[in-house]
């Protein structure tokens, strides 16, 4: 762990987009604090004034930096608040997809058996889906005015996290299954069953320690993928509810005047393309470092 | 071999059944538009509200619904009728599809053209200024979404507001039959845009794959062999490092020929992609139904090829 | 008409959706009517952009600005509207002259024109059995129409024969084939006889479709009368109008001066295709609306002759369900009205070039709108301020029984609205203003189509507000808004156009009073009064009236259709 910190470390560009994360994080939680630090509107109040009188938005000014939207609504304030949005939806669906990956992959890995055929098979038919229409059309089922499931969920964030972790999950089983599958066959499992642990204390003592690595790999993938995924459902409008502000619906709204008010579509992409590079470039390095002999470098 | 593919056919089929009544679920079990009341006009009668929905078969049970939708669909290859659009289904995906291939085909030709070269330079160059921008590059690529990037490009780009008018803008596909100097300018962009992260990612993944090979005991025995390092990498590390690809190529291609929803929806080209995003904002089932029926295909067929490619160019691999 | 409804489901592709624009102070010199002018060049083709499909193009079905549009030069209905005209002075078209009202007002007589004959592949003479056909075809569920309840329901014998019990309609005599004689239980009909459905349909020739297994197909095989015939229709994706053979320019006074046509549909994109045309050459726009920041560049530059902004396109209102909470109290929906912004409404569609701020729901160029106060309104003060005035609000949330002047945070408002284009926009505004009120707004953005089909037309579906709905009129009678927007009668469970389903304070009564009236000063100022009272109690919040824009090539003669939310006529237009 020490050697795996050191490496990392001595990865200048990785420490600095690792950085660039923290900061994020900090102005996803402090948003409404620096927007009155700068003297910036909240990001739902609508100002006409803002408009001109074809009801055009206006561009960057001293009083709006990134200037306004079609309500006049102030962009910075936006671009802000869709950090938060943004991360939360990115990191919890992508640890409810963890978890339930991990535990599905490792049932079907060690129990083999009829366990295995069930998730398996239910792996292949949701890889065989196109997952963007299928995202999609969960979550278009969902938006309607009671949500979906009885009404457990509703439209909104919470809906973007249940899509993106269930389509996520699958991958994150098949990886976990196959590693399972390999680990149990190894000595050091062999010597654990044949000195009477429990199936329990295998899988959990035994299995899973040997899984941390490879699953904080494909996390790091995952992230940066799943804030695309959020951004990209709510481009298309399936995403967080209004007036909830998000990247990826800033720029589908920009989309119909980014020829005459270009500053609307530049600052939340900006934003988002920073965001997903910098969890590239972390996830980048965390596997050299986690995996020194790669020719990844 | 041949078991092996009829094997992996019927497994196909099967998969197939299986997506069909998970979108049938999915999408049924969430009440969509009424067809009927979408297709009888204003102030319908109630005979013919119920006249049209026995017509479409939604008076029967879900199930019946289901098994009628598979018999039709099995025996022949008939998709249903769409709610919205007038017309069949399999004749919307037919009007739908070239556009789609157009954009997929085009977009494959330029990310292997500026992936292949770029991640063998790399390799070979390791830590070369061109191997630390290009990667530099490419992950910025990956990082950038596609309706973004095209957005850019078109505010930068596009013929008709563009700032370096070069380019012809969104909404100006024309199939190739009609006019194909005019098809051809309208892809540019949306073919170098949709190309952009995959010709990143797979230039990152070519260069890893080489360098991975170059370490490896074999290519290090021919090169103390005094073989030239041309050959070396032309012979050996090539075929190997390439191997991978075909199977991540396969997969994209299958998932594009699906419907590239983003890149469609951005340049305004009249695809799959649109045809089925519209299909689910406007709850019209059999056009849902059809087109990921349509997309599951191309992905679960594309990876059948990449098996059996596979088993060509590497010949450690044989099935049984 | 539900108009919105019409542009809208026309945009359900995704683009944009429905209304225009311009005109008035803002918009700097922008013409608001082609005016016809004679002696044009003959000849040429023009194409027509459209975002999406007509709604239907059998003449009996049609019920939608844009098939209008289309079927305006194919069919000659008894009676027409010239393009610059407002719809208030119809001219016989298919009819010989004016009708004939006797006395009372129960018997219509119209004469019409002899010798007009259909297109191929019939040929054969139009009579007046042939009118009486049309009407009676569209009581019959294969051909479903979605005014014929409201305007011919009146005509003796409907109901005996829409029960089976009659096979032709009785109050409808043709004594020889040039004389329709309409026999009424009582109020007013010739207004409607401008409306499609009075076309002639021969019934020996369209007798196997409308026979046909489910809806009629005679829209498919459709004769023409008019100057054009329609060549090919494929379903959302062209209509092509040709010159139709047996047409008598003698007859008709459409001068005809193109060719053909082309309606050219699936341009998604709203600005895709007002560049293409407004860049182009012999084209002219469709169904679709202007995106706001074109619309100020032609506006503004070079190209400003190429656009036509037609007042009279209808009006804007948010539909208000009174039979859910909070909003059955009066107090409530008034301190609605007065809390909205509706300076921002338009200013966000593209501002005073697009229409203009309404405070009640009869719009300019409706007959009895300045009797119902004309722009000042009737001067409540909750609709006094355009830009919102939240002291009134709190005034009337007061009165409402909210001491505090704000409504709890625990009430939720449900608010369904678009999902594109500026009526997404004007959705968010509405949530803004329920939040200001101090109430929980729930918004729901769906596509357009959605929002009518499934929830906003559906009582079952308990939408509380639905901000992107309008109505234009059928014809310059005040009765076509205010009859199907208001009359108890009409809330049904399916297709619900009556978004308040109030049925206190006697407006039903007051409705059917109005509607028994014959044409005139009477029928006009009760319609008036009728308009005064459904807004005084904000059964809906009327917002914008409605003004739309046309654009065409610089080398399109572009005449448009006032009567028609200003729609290009191509049977006026011509190329220069």
């Amino acid at each position: 762990m020490q050697l795996f910190m050191r490496r990392f470390r001595e990865d200048r560009v990785a420490v600095a987009a690792a950085a660039f994360i923290v900061v994020l994080i900090a102005v996803a939680i402090f948003s409404p604090l620096i927007r009155s630090l700068a003297g910036a509107p909240d990001p739902n109040l609508q100002n006409p004034n803002a408009l001109d009188v074809f009801g055009t938005p206006t561009g960057p000014s001293s009083a709006h930096w990134f200037g306004v939207d079609e309500l006049g609504r102030d962009v910075f304030s936006r671009v802000l608040a869709g950090a938060s949005v943004s991360l939360q939806v990115a990191f919890i669906a992508t640890g409810i997809a963890l978890v339930v990956g991990t535990s599905l992959g490792m049932i079907a890995g060690y129990y083999r058996g009829w366990a295995d055929t069930v998730i398996s098979r239910a792996v292949d038919v949701l890889l065989a889906f196109p997952i963007l229409l299928l995202a999609l059309g969960l979550a278009a089922a969902c938006s309607g005015i009671d949500g979906c499931l009885g009404g457990l969920i509703q439209p909104g964030k919470w809906l973007v996290i249940f899509v993106i972790a269930f389509v996520n999950w699958t991958y994150v089983a098949r990886l976990v299954r196959g590693q399972t599958l390999s680990l149990r066959e190894k000595e050091f499992v062999e010597a654990a069953r044949a000195m009477g642990s429990s199936d329990r204390r295998i899988v959990f003592s035994e299995i899973l320690p040997n899984l941390v690595a490879p699953i904080i790999v494909y996390a790091t993938l995952l992230i940066p993928t799943n804030i695309l995924f959020e951004a990209a459902l709510s481009f298309l409008g399936v995403g967080v509810q209004p007036p909830q502000a998000s990247w990826g619906q800033m720029i589908a709204d920009a989309t119909s005047i980014f020829g005459s008010a270009p500053w609307f579509m530049l600052a939340p992409g900006i934003a988002l393309v920073m965001t997903v590079l910098a969890f590239n470039l972390v996830g980048d390095g965390l596997q050299d470092a986690l995996n020194p002999r790669s020719a990844r470098s | 071999m041949t078991a092996y593919i009829v094997r992996r056919l019927a497994w196909i089929v099967v998969l197939l059944a299986l997506v069909s009544a998970l979108t049938f679920v999915v999408f049924y079990v969430v009440p969509s538009t009424d067809p009927a009341q979408l297709r009888a006009g204003r102030n319908p009668s109630p005979d013919l509200v119920e006249s049209i929905r026995h017509t479409y078969g939604l008076d029967k049970s879900k199930p019946a619904q289901y098994a009628d939708f598979l018999e039709r669909a099995v025996l022949h290859g008939d998709l249903g009728y769409s709610y919205g659009h007038d017309e069949p289904v399999r004749q919307l995906i037919f009007d739908r599809l070239p556009a789609t291939i157009y954009l997929t085909l085009g977009a494959v030709i330029v990310w292997l053209a500026v992936a292949i070269p770029v991640g063998l330079i790399s390799a070979i160059r390791r830590h070369s200024i061109f191997d630390r921008l290009a990667m530099g590059i490419a992950l910025l690529a990956i990082s950038a979404p596609v309706y973004w990037l095209g957005l850019v490009c078109l505010y930068l780009f596009s013929k008709d507001i563009g700032q370096f008018p070069i380019f012809l803008g969104s909404g100006t596909y024309v199939p190739p039959t009609t006019d194909f100097g005019t098809f051809f300018g309208s892809m540019i962009m949306p073919w170098f845009v949709l190309a952009a992260s995959f010709a990143a990612f797979y230039a990152r993944l070519l260069r890893s794959n080489v360098l991975e090979v170059m370490s490896e005991d074999y290519i290090r025995t021919a090169r103390a062999k005094g073989v030239r390092e041309r050959i070396v990498i032309r012979r050996h590390v090539m075929r190997s490092a390439m191997t991978p690809l075909v199977t991540v190529l396969g997969l994209d291609i299958g998932v594009l020929l699906g419907g590239a929803i983003l890149a469609e929806t951005v340049f305004n080209i009249p695809g799959i992609g649109r045809l089925s995003y519209e299909a689910i904002q406007n709850g019209d089932l059999p056009v849902i139904q059809g087109t990921v029926l349509l997309g599951a295909f191309f992905i679960v067929f594309l990876n059948l090829v990449v098996d059996i490619v596979y088993a060509y160019l590497d010949p450690r691999i044989r099935y049984s | 008409m539900l108009v919105i409804a019409a542009l809208a489901i026309a945009a359900c592709g995704g683009s944009d959706d429905d209304s225009g624009s311009s005109g008035s102070s803002g918009a700097g010199g922008v013409s608001t009517g082609g005016k016809p002018v004679d002696g044009q060049k003959k000849g040429g083709h023009l194409t027509v952009l459209a975002a999406s499909d007509v709604d239907n193009i059998d003449p009996g079905q049609a019920y939608y600005t844009f098939t209008y549009e289309v079927l305006a030069g194919t069919i000659n209905t008894l009676y027409s509207v010239r393009p610059d005209d407002d719809g208030s002075n119809p001219v016989p078209d298919l009819a010989d002259g004016q009708p004939k009202i006797s006395d009372d007002g129960k018997t219509v007589t119209v004469k019409i024109k002899t010798g007009i004959r259909y297109s191929p592949p019939y040929n054969k003479v139009v009579t007046s059995k042939d009118v009486k056909y049309a009407i009676e075809r569209a009581f019959t569920p294969a051909v479903p129409n979605g005014y014929i309840n409201s305007y011919f329901a009146k005509i003796v014998g409907v109901q005996a024969f829409t029960d089976g019990k009659a096979k032709e309609i009785s109050g409808i005599d043709t004594p020889d084939d040039n004389t329709i004689v309409f026999h009424l239980t009582g109020g007013d009909i010739v207004g409607a006889l401008v409306m499609p459905v009075t076309s002639p349909v021969p019934e020996a020739y369209a007798r196997k479709y409308d026979e046909a297994k489910g809806q009629s197909t005679y829209g498919r095989h459709q004769l023409a009368t008019g100057p054009y015939m329609i060549k090919s229709y494929q379903p959302g994706k062209s209509i092509e109008v040709v010159r139709n053979p047996n047409w008598n320019a003698d007859k008709d006074y459409k001068p005809a001066y193109l060719d053909s046509v082309t309606f050219a549909e699936g341009y998604e994109d709203p600005g895709v295709a007002t560049r293409r045309i407004t860049d182009g050459k012999s084209q002219a726009s469709g169904d679709f609306t202007i995106p706001p920041d074109q619309l100020k560049s032609l506006a503004q530059g070079s190209k400003k002759d190429q656009l036509i902004v037609s007042p009279g396109a209808g009006n804007r209102y948010i539909g208000v369900n009174t039979t859910i909470k909070p909003w059955g109290n009066v107090n409530v929906r008034r301190a609605l009205a007065a809390v909205l912004n509706r300076q921002a409404m338009l200013q966000v569609r593209g501002g005073a070039l697009l229409g203009e701020v309404a405070n009640h729901i009869l719009y300019p160029t409706v007959v009895g709108f300045e009797e119902a106060g004309g722009l000042k309104g009737a001067g409540q003060d909750f609709y006094a301020a355009p830009q919102g005035d939240l002291a009134v609000a709190q005034k009337y949330m007061k009165l409402a029984g909210y001491p505090s002047g704000k409504g709890s945070s625990s009430t939720t408002v449900l608010i369904v609205g678009d999902n594109t284009g500026p009526a997404k926009l004007n959705a968010e505004i509405v949530e803004r203003a329920v939040s200001q009120l101090g109430f929980k707004p729930v918004l729901r953005e769906v596509s357009h189509s959605t929002m009518i089909s499934k929830y906003c037309t559906v009582p079952k579906a308990k939408v509380a507000l639905c901000p992107n709905l309008g109505w234009a009129k059928d014809f310059a009678d005040a009765g076509t808004i205010l009859d199907p927007l208001y009359n108890p009668k009409n809330i049904v469970p399916q297709g619900n156009v009556v978004t308040p389903q109030y049925r206190g304070s006697g407006i039903g009564a007051d409705i059917e009073k109005a509607q028994a009236l014959p044409a005139g000063k009477e029928r006009v100022e009760a319609w008036a009064a009728i308009d005064k009272k459904v807004s005084d109690l904000v059964l809906n919040v009327p917002y914008i009236w409605d003004k739309y824009p046309v654009v065409a090539s610089a080398n399109v003669q572009m005449v448009n259709q006032l009567w028609n939310q200003g729609s290009i006529d191509y049977t006026w237009s011509s190329l220069k």
